[in-house]
């Protein structure tokens, strides 16, 4: 039992700490939770990212635009071929006035634009579902090179480029995520030590009075230890909230985009927000385990 | 319990603190240690529970070569060894009640226990109604005396006093002494170090002189 009151006493002490000099420790929980919330807005926006990607992959489109003038047996026909290929999974036949309707649901502001036009602009199209799987993309290409120039069809479209240039995108996203997340964790980590190292300096003598009646190491370092811990918990917890907040405000903002996306916006995961805040008290674990390092202690 | 084999210390290259020191103090014994000021009855203390180093020569206690001991385990020692510092060395910021208790706080002895042998060792010093009071809320001779509760509440192997009575009045610094008589009967190891002639006098214990840094009678 000697060693929970050990903790005890450690966590009494640092609590002590915190609230004696309250202002402080406000500052170094304000930087932990700023490098922490950057760092976590960028996972949940690569996360979202993602998703999209991995969802887009998973089911490769390529889509026939057909000509407003091709008559009904072409594009049965067309369509029929299309169900045969190999590969093929699911062939939709979408009506111009189908389309129009998509346009509508899509994009509420512009609902008026083809009454504007006073024509209908989309043209009809058969949407081919490629079946999921590592031969998916070549299926897709040969469809392409196949039924471009076939009698009815007037345009391809296959998004798959664009999926490889978005993955990059996200990858983008992570990584300047992880530089600028990386820089101002550091700095976190260096306030903390600063801040800690304060606390040493400013109660050195009654360290040293411990040290001279028995005090162990450990036990002298303990309450440092743990300062540093529950700033970088705080901190950690500030940015969570603070990232709760941001999040909310986004997707008030913009359901539209959720429409685009197909799906709503996604938090943080329990793991992910979990290992946010758990790193914070990580970081503070470092940063006073730095300033102790560099201490007499 | 103190063996002290040709100890040197210098501070600095001019002059030594200590040099060549021979000396032995028995296992239950009371002694003095005397000179005038900076004859290195100070630094000869902080050897023995190795806040110093000597710069040359061997210092065992109860055995163990503190000179060579690891660092890991000089808490260990210290905590054998109960300590009057002569400017007291309490936590200004704990009360008098915390500041005895804490030298068994950091043995991991239970709470209410840490409070019943602190009020014992503070009544048996005279101070057990300023249990709550902050150290610079009491006098000089008080801080003293809180001071040398805490050397004796683990019921140290060996006392180690420095200048003990300096800053109390005669009556008080009587029942001091009568304190650390009490102590050494129940077989702690007493070195008192005080330039107190009187009080060496009226005690007929053993007396070990220095003078400038040496052994000058033993």
């Amino acid at each position: 039992m000697a060693w929970l009151r050990a903790l005890v006493y450690f966590v009494e002490e640092a609590l002590l700490s915190l609230w004696r000099s309250r202002l402080v420790h406000a500052l170094s929980v304000a930087t932990i939770a700023v490098s922490l919330f950057v760092l976590g807005a960028f996972l949940t926006l690569a996360g979202n990212l993602d998703g999209v990607v991995e969802r887009w992959t998973r089911q490769i489109q390529v889509v026939f635009y057909v000509e407003d003038a091709a008559p009904e047996e072409v594009l049965r026909s067309l369509e029929a071929r299309l169900k045969a290929e190999p590969g093929v999974a699911e062939v939709d036949r979408v009506t111009r006035a189908q389309a129009l309707e998509r346009f509508r649901a899509l994009f509420r502001e512009l609902a008026t634009l083809p009454e504007d036009l006073r024509e209908n602009p989309f043209p009809g199209s058969l949407e081919v579902t490629l079946q999921p799987g590592a031969a998916a993309r070549e299926d897709a290409l040969r469809l392409v090179e196949r039924y471009r120039e076939a009698p009815g069809v007037e345009d391809v479209l296959f998004d798959l480029l664009w999926i490889e240039r978005l993955s990059t995108a996200v990858r983008l996203v992570r990584g300047v995520g992880a530089l600028l997340g990386g820089v101002l964790v550091l700095a976190g980590v260096f306030t903390i030590s600063n801040v800690i190292r304060l606390t040493v300096y400013a109660r050195q003598d009654e360290l040293d009075i411990m040290r001279l009646v028995g005090a162990t190491r450990a036990y002298i370092r303990g309450p440092f230890l743990v300062e540093g811990m529950l700033q970088g918990l705080l901190g950690g917890l500030v940015s969570l909230a603070l990232l709760g907040l941001a999040f909310r405000f986004v997707t008030r903002e913009s359901e539209a985009i959720a429409g685009l996306l197909g799906r709503p916006l996604a938090f943080l995961s329990a793991e992910a927000a979990l290992v946010l805040v758990l790193g914070g008290a990580m970081l503070g674990l470092v940063g006073s385990l730095v300033s102790l390092g560099r201490s007499r202690l | 319990m103190i063996q002290a084999f040709h100890v040197a210390k210098q501070y600095d290259r001019e002059s030594s603190a200590l040099a060549d020191v021979t000396l032995h103090v028995k296992k239950g014994e009371f002694c003095f240690l005397t000179g005038p000021s900076g004859a290195g009855k100070t630094t000869f203390l902080k050897l023995v529970f190795r806040e110093e180093v000597p710069s040359s020569g061997q210092i065992l206690v109860a055995g163990r070569n503190v000179t060579a001991i690891p660092e890991a385990q000089i808490p260990e020692l210290r905590r054998q060894v109960g300590v009057v510092f002569q400017d007291f060395k309490l936590l200004k910021r704990r009360t008098v009640l915390e500041n005895v208790a804490f030298v068994l706080r950091i043995l991991g002895v239970p709470i209410k226990e840490q409070k019943r042998r602190a009020f014992g060792a503070l009544k048996a010093v005279g101070l057990h109604h300023k249990l709550h009071a902050f150290p610079l809320q009491l006098s000089g001779g008080e801080q003293q005396r809180v001071a040398i509760a805490r050397a004796l509440i683990n019921e140290p192997m060996l006392l180690l006093a420095d200048e003990p009575t300096g800053n109390l009045d005669p009556e008080m610094a009587a029942e001091i002494m009568k304190l650390f008589e009490e102590v050494n009967s129940r077989g702690t190891t007493v070195l008192v170090a005080t330039h107190d002639r009187e009080m060496i006098q009226r005690s007929g214990r053993r007396v070990i002189t220095l003078e400038r840094g040496r052994v000058a009678s033993q």
